[in-house]
């Protein structure tokens, strides 16, 4: 039972924050090029590079928030998103120790990354990686039927 | 269980109800009344304001300033589409930076041509000053001797520090807390941005201010 609301919580904690997160990115529309130039400050991707990201990863978010809240797929989805959460996390901290200050781009602008986005981060990181092994865990419902 | 369902259902609609509103989000802080007063381009009136709080020892302020903010002067500011204003932010750490804001301060008062000469010789020589803060033949790369001597007698003016201070007190005012950190003001709005952006991305960002005003 426990272990069944924990799983519950997770889940529409990481897709509600992501949900938001690619929203605030994509609407209102003049947001997508305040999200363009968040990650152009990174200073890691050519122009082209830059606007491939920006427009991609918010729908990614989006789809990934929507189908973790359904519960579809969970253990793809979570891994995915424990792996995407581990790739933000190294980037920043990539950014973080060269000394480039830049905002987080995370949810909406204005934000910058600091040891406190870092540490954020990683507690999502951890609850998508809960998520993913327990899903790994739990026979799979056909199998489960059966 | 089918109780926690339900209410797990609701929170997950009030949340999805909810992101229109989220999404907007506040406007960052706006501009001081002074600020279209120094920008440097045709029109102060500008549709676009962009202001750059920036730091002359800041690695990354000169790769704003050398690879996107001269070619924003060159194509925006000189047409009247744009009017940026430099706000000087020494940031405490940064020894030389506040004498080398004082000197880019002291030679805006020669026009905006001089200035730029200044900004650029402080950039694109920022290795070799910010060693030993020997600032002077920087300042001669860029000035004439008749010009220099002008500055050095403006340097004395506590008018200098005072402008500094306020650019730094305003700044803090409006949550900056490293360089380089923009404000552009479009349509009523004040965005922040932190960072060096390039060129090419910032471009598309102003035509879509300037094609929605």
């Amino acid at each position: 039972m426990a272990g069944r609301v924990l799983r519950w919580t997770c889940r529409f904690v990481l897709g509600g924050l992501f949900l938001y997160a690619g929203f605030t990115k994509l609407f209102p529309p003049e947001h997508r090029f305040l999200f363009e130039m968040t990650v152009s400050a990174y200073r890691l991707l050519p122009e082209w590079g830059v606007i491939g990201v920006a427009r991609l990863l918010p729908w990614l978010e989006m789809a990934l928030g929507l189908v973790l809240m359904l519960g579809w797929v969970q253990r793809y989805v979570a891994a995915f998103v424990a792996l995407l959460l581990g790739f933000f996390i190294v980037v920043m901290s990539i950014t973080y120790a060269r000394g480039v200050e830049v905002n987080c781009g995370c949810f909406g602008f204005g934000e910058a990354v600091s040891p406190l986005t870092l540490a954020r981060d990683s507690a999502l990181l951890l609850m998508a990686v809960y998520l993913a092994v327990s899903a790994w865990r739990r026979p799979s419902a056909p199998a489960a039927a059966s | 269980m089918k109780a926690l369902e339900r209410i797990a259902a609701f929170l997950g609609l009030a949340l999805l109800a909810s992101l229109p509103l989220a999404a907007q989000g506040p406007s960052a802080p706006a501009p001081g009344p002074e600020a279209r007063q120094r920008c440097w381009g045709v029109d102060p009136n500008a549709p676009v304001l962009i202001e750059v709080y920036s730091d002359f020892m800041c690695s990354h302020c000169r790769t704003l300033y050398l690879e996107t903010m001269r070619q924003v002067l060159a194509d925006y500011a000189s047409q009247g589409k744009v009017c940026v204003a430099y706000r000087e932010f020494p940031l405490p750490n940064n020894k030389h930076s506040r004498p080398a804001a004082r000197y880019a301060v002291a030679a805006s008062r020669l026009g905006a041509q001089k200035w730029v000469q200044v900004m650029d010789a402080l950039y694109y020589y920022q290795s070799e000053w910010t060693q030993n803060g020997e600032l002077e033949p920087v300042m001669a790369k860029a000035l004439s001797e008749k010009e220099l001597e002008q500055v050095r007698g403006w340097m004395k003016d506590p008018k200098l520090e005072a402008w500094i201070d306020r650019d730094v007190a305003e700044g803090k005012r409006r949550g900056v807390g490293s360089t380089p950190t923009l404000f552009i003001t479009a349509n009523g709005r004040t965005e922040k941005v932190v960072g060096a952006v390039q060129y090419g991305i910032l471009r598309r960002y102003l035509e879509n201010l300037l094609a929605r005003r």
